[in-house]
């Protein structure tokens, strides 16, 4: 076990939680049970042919049909999510076509759509009902482990494969995940979670739903504990609380209001690291959503969302890093003190007013506009106190044009105004031909932007010591530059993708199967990479000073299929292949010189399939497995870090307890079950297997 | 010969008003909401057009309206609350309950010879009809989940019934409290099939109503509902009868008591609509009709042009 350099975090805030929520639900039930007799009045009268009702499956929360969108969608749903036995959301990724899914360590995960990654892949997009999961912070894109969402309140993940800026703005690169949270109103009740198993795997959650007048409410909390892969120092310790309030203000208009707080402990570094110490990390993060909704009639709606989160990270330790003579220049070698304060605090505001609705019978709109800003701060990223701003304000619109039975068009744009990198427009346009009931063609085009975070453009990371050093020589005071290891990168530019697609889906509801197919080219151009050059700041001289620029392109074409026979909610089989080929400049990205290669070619693997079953053998009992085959690739930028193939298997086992016991399910998951595999470098970490059982019980 | 004239003219006068009364209908309502109003202006212009009239009487009902209601030749309510309050004043004259349920009419403490003086117009729609209606819009569809409370398990019963003469298959569940809605849901929708709403509160309800469209919708099953709302709401399609409708109806069925002295049997709503949700049909990938055909194709089924 790793033993913390910082102070054991307090897990104060997520037991008042607890203790709250145990109280709320004390004082709920009677008023929840006070509510049932109102209508009594007119049971069996007339008044249920004559009420009104709210709008329900309102149009955002309703899902495209596939035959009727733009684009490839997969959609994961909650029976999928509890049958592949996942207790991250990252590693459902693995189910979709097309997708990477890697570690990095045991709690640092890198997921990635057709490559063009690095350790800190930043080209897709995920939301959270319409939160943006993309960090500001560093130069990593999603934060799966902040994303402020239990995974059982997930009723499905929406994964639109392929760029689409013209919805969901920049970022939204390759790919883009939805998740949509249950309605408080499903989740009425208490819930209560526990798992364990090998790897020290140690999970407890609570659940607790309640309507409370017009307000359906539900707080979650939960702690995910495990110490991570064998031999290095990755645990992570995972807390969460949330909570959802929807009020039904009347039968049109309803307010939403969420707020969550997540903090993960983690266990990162090396021991034999001089700039990299095992030690524990930390990063917290907090959100408050508030949406109000009008939902008049069937198709329409109104909706304004303000959203802000706040994301604190503590990593702080001081080490004196010897520096050789072949470095410094000194007969002998020297220790220069450091306090390393990767610490940093960024916060988050967005707000966005958008309408839907059907200006003809067979025209639908939606359109809109939003505002956001990111303030950092983080003075060793930085190398300033200041906070950096960064913000972007847009306007949206979509038109679908059914002009035919057999033929829908849709196009769309978005017009983002960015403080760093100008003004883009990305346009989209596709037309669903419907050859017969039951099948689809589809050809789309779209013109997708991602704008380099503020990290890209203005990092300037510059090391000081942090007391005076003697040397042999002279006194080196305190405070002075020694290293510098990222410099700014001024004017740099957004990076652009085009894509062309033909896609096919079948929905053959005899069969109770379904076929979706997606052959694509999508040219990336001006992708921002990492360079290398000799440091121009710091009392030691370097090689490797990174700054970012616009010089990376790939074409990536390819075909993804995707085939599914589900005949029950709870049994299915599905299988999906991918033929990937990305092309680009033969230059490495990082000049470094240790193996150079066509990077961009590298970085997702040729062929990758996986199949996914589920089946419910006996009333109650259901049997899953997932099998996937990845091919080689590399996450870095060369051919060094090349990983071989692997492929995994997971394994679950699951019932339903009979009611009159218990209301609940038993599992047992065996993750990863045929052997440990490297997937994200050679000699970085081995990806090894877990077994674990999980009880929930609802009461 | 003045006292005589004088109670010559008053008996004329009592006389007169009691004709008067003769042919009067008088309309006791629930409520006033715009349904209400809705069904007693149909039924007015019904009346009217035969040139009758209609005298509404103030609701709540006082116990000395027994007298009100002995001399009107026909009485009219609108809703199960009216036509309680109507029966326990039993009045002489003939009744006709409209715009209620039939299981609030039948839980009407009726003696048996008033079955020839009392009859109604029901605002739901018969059993087979419902069915009927899912053969044709979902012809693909062959089980039907019907989920009832205490109150509708007879109704329940009785869709069960018309379900399997229709060779579909029908999954009726029992709930005995609001509690066990998501359970027993989920259980009831495992399969694929559709979820035939019933007028039932302790089931479905405006607190419910979210927990089952969803849950419904999630396992991608179509909800078909009794009333517009639940089209609004996310159903799937819904059959009712306008308030006008059965108004009209109700409307018709008094022109022949007034003339004949008799009450046809009591009745479903002979006309009704369809309404269909196109977004939610186009997410469940479900091919629909028009709402205009599918109603044109029911009352085809029945025998109506």
């Amino acid at each position: 076990m790793p033993t913390p350099l910082a102070t054991p975090p307090s897990t104060l805030p997520i037991r008042a939680l607890v203790a709250l929520t145990l109280l709320a639900y004390l004082i709920l039930p009677p008023a929840a049970r006070a509510q049932a007799t109102e209508g009594d009045a007119d049971e069996a009268g007339e008044a249920a042919y004559l009420a009104d009702l709210p709008v329900v499956l309102s149009a955002t929360r309703l899902q495209q049909a596939r035959a009727d969108a733009p684009g490839s969608v997969m959609v994961i749903d909650r029976h999928m999510i509890r049958a592949a036995g996942a207790r991250n959301i990252h590693e459902l990724f693995m189910l979709v076509p097309g997708f990477q899914v890697g570690m990095h360590t045991g709690n640092q995960p890198l997921v990635s759509y057709h490559g063009l990654s690095d350790e800190a892949p930043r080209r897709m997009l995920v939301q959270v009902d319409g939160r943006s999961g993309y960090s500001p912070y560093f130069i990593a894109g999603v934060e799966w482990n902040q994303l402020g969402v239990d995974i059982d309140d997930i009723e499905r993940i929406e994964v639109f494969r392929g760029s689409n800026s013209a919805v969901y703005g920049s970022n939204a690169f390759l790919g883009v995940a939805n998740i949509i949270t249950r309605a408080p109103s499903e989740t009425r009740g208490g819930s209560l979670r526990y798992r364990a198993g090998s790897g020290g795997v140690n999970d407890i959650g609570v659940r607790l739903g309640a309507r409370l007048g017009d307000v359906d409410l539900r707080i979650t909390a939960a702690r995910n504990y495990d110490r991570g892969f064998s031999a290095i120092n990755d645990w992570r310790k995972a807390e969460l609380a949330t909570l959802r309030a929807d009020w039904s203000i009347n039968h049109d208009h309803v307010l939403e209001f969420q707020a969550g707080w997540t903090s993960n402990d983690q266990g990162t570094g090396k021991d034999d690291n001089p700039t990299d110490p095992e030690r524990t990390a930390r990063i917290a993060n907090s959100f408050g959503l508030l949406r109000w909704r009008h939902a008049p009639a069937v198709g329409e709606e109104l909706s304004v969302t303000w959203y802000h989160q706040e994301e604190n990270g503590r990593d702080r330790f001081a080490m004196s890093v010897p520096i050789p003579p072949r470095q410094s220049g000194l007969p002998v070698t020297i220790g220069i003190p450091f306090d390393f304060d990767y610490g940093f605090r960024t916060v988050r505001d967005d707000l966005e007013i958008q309408r839907i609705t059907s200006p003809a019978a067979k025209l639908r709109a939606v359109f809109g506009a939003g505002i956001r800003e990111d303030r950092l701060n983080a003075p060793l990223r930085f190398n300033s106190d200041e906070t950096v701003r960064h913000g972007v304000s847009r306007a949206f619109g979509t038109l679908e044009w059914r002009t035919s039975p057999d033929w829908l068009f849709n196009v769309g744009f978005m017009v983002e105004d960015n403080s760093l990198t100008g003004t883009s427009l990305a346009p989209r346009a596709s037309a669903n031909y419907h050859m017969t009931e039951d099948q689809t063609l589809r050809l789309a085009i779209n013109r997708s932007y991602r704008s380099p975070t503020a990290f890209e453009q203005k990092s300037s990371m510059i090391f000081s010591n942090s007391a005076p050093v003697v040397t042999p020589v002279m006194t080196i005071p305190a405070g002075t530059p020694i290293s510098q290891t990222f410099r700014p990168s001024p004017g740099l530019r957004a990076e652009r993708i085009t894509t062309y697609e033909v896609g096919y889906v079948a929905e053959l509801r005899p069969l109770q199967a379904s076929i979706d197919a997606r052959l694509f080219l999508e040219r990336a151009r001006d992708l921002v990479e990492m360079r290398l050059e000799n440091s121009t700041v710091g009392l030691i001289p370097r090689n490797n000073t990174r700054y970012f620029a616009n010089s990376g392109e790939a074409d990536i074409r390819g075909l993804e299929i995707l085939a599914t026979w589900r005949p029950a909610t709870g049994t299915w089989l599905s299988v999906h292949h991918t033929e990937l080929r990305i092309d680009g400049p033969g230059n490495p990205a990082t000049a470094s010189g240790a193996q150079p290669s066509a990077w961009v070619a590298n970085s997702a693997p040729r062929h990758s399939s996986g199949l996914f079953g589920a089946w419910e053998f006996h009333p109650r009992w259901q049997i899953s497995a997932a099998q996937r085959w990845v091919g080689g690739m590399s996450w870095y930028a060369d051919a060094a870090h090349r990983i071989r193939m692997y492929r995994q298997l997971d394994l679950q086992l699951s019932h339903r307890l009979p009611p009159e016991l218990l209301r609940g399910e038993i599992a047992l998951t065996a993750r990863n079950i045929d052997g440990d595999e490297e997937t994200f470098a050679p000699r970085a970490s081995w990806w090894g297997s877990q077994v674990f059982g999980t009880l929930q019980v609802e009461f | 010969m003045g006292l005589v004239l004088r109670i010559l003219l008053l008996l004329l006068l009592a006389l007169g008003s009691s004709w008067a009364l003769a042919g009067q209908a008088c309309l006791v309502m629930s409520e006033e909401g715009s349904a209400f109003g809705e069904a007693a202006e149909a039924l007015g212009t019904e009346l009217r057009s035969a040139g009758h009239r209609l005298q509404t009487l103030p609701f709540p009902l006082r116990s000395d309206d027994g007298v009100t209601l002995n001399n009107c030749t026909l009485v009219v309510t609108l809703g199960a609350r009216a036509a309680q309050s109507v029966t326990a004043l039993a009045p002489r004259s003939l009744i006709l309950h409209t715009l209620l349920p039939r299981s609030a009419y039948e839980r009407l403490p009726l003696r048996t010879e008033d079955t020839r003086r009392v009859s109604a117009v029901f605002i739901d729609q018969p059993a087979t009809r419902q069915i009927e209606l899912l053969r044709i819009a979902l012809p693909d569809w062959s089980r039907v989940a019907l989920l009832v409370g205490r109150e509708s398990l007879e109704l329940g019963q009785r869709l069960q019934n018309a379900a399997r003469e229709k060779r579909m298959r029908p999954a009726l569940a029992q709930l005995s409290e609001e509690s066990e809605l998501y359970p027993t849901l989920q259980r009831a929708l495992a399969e694929p099939g559709i979820l035939l709403a019933v007028p039932d509160s302790t089931v479905y309800n405006s607190r419910t109503i979210s927990n089952i469209l969803l849950t419904a919708y999630h396992h991608r099953a179509p909800v078909v509902g009794f009333s517009p709302a639940y089209v609004k709401a996310g159903a799937l399609l819904a059959l009712y009868s306008t308030p006008t409708q059965v108004g009209q109806q109700a409307g018709e069925a008094a022109r022949q008591a007034l003339a004949t002295g008799s009450l046809p049997p009591p009745a479903a709503p002979r006309h009704f609509r369809v309404s269909t949700n196109p977004y939610v049909a186009r997410s469940l990938g479900i091919v629909l009709d028009e709402p205009g055909t599918l109603r044109e194709r029911l009352e085809r089924t029945e025998g109506n042009p």
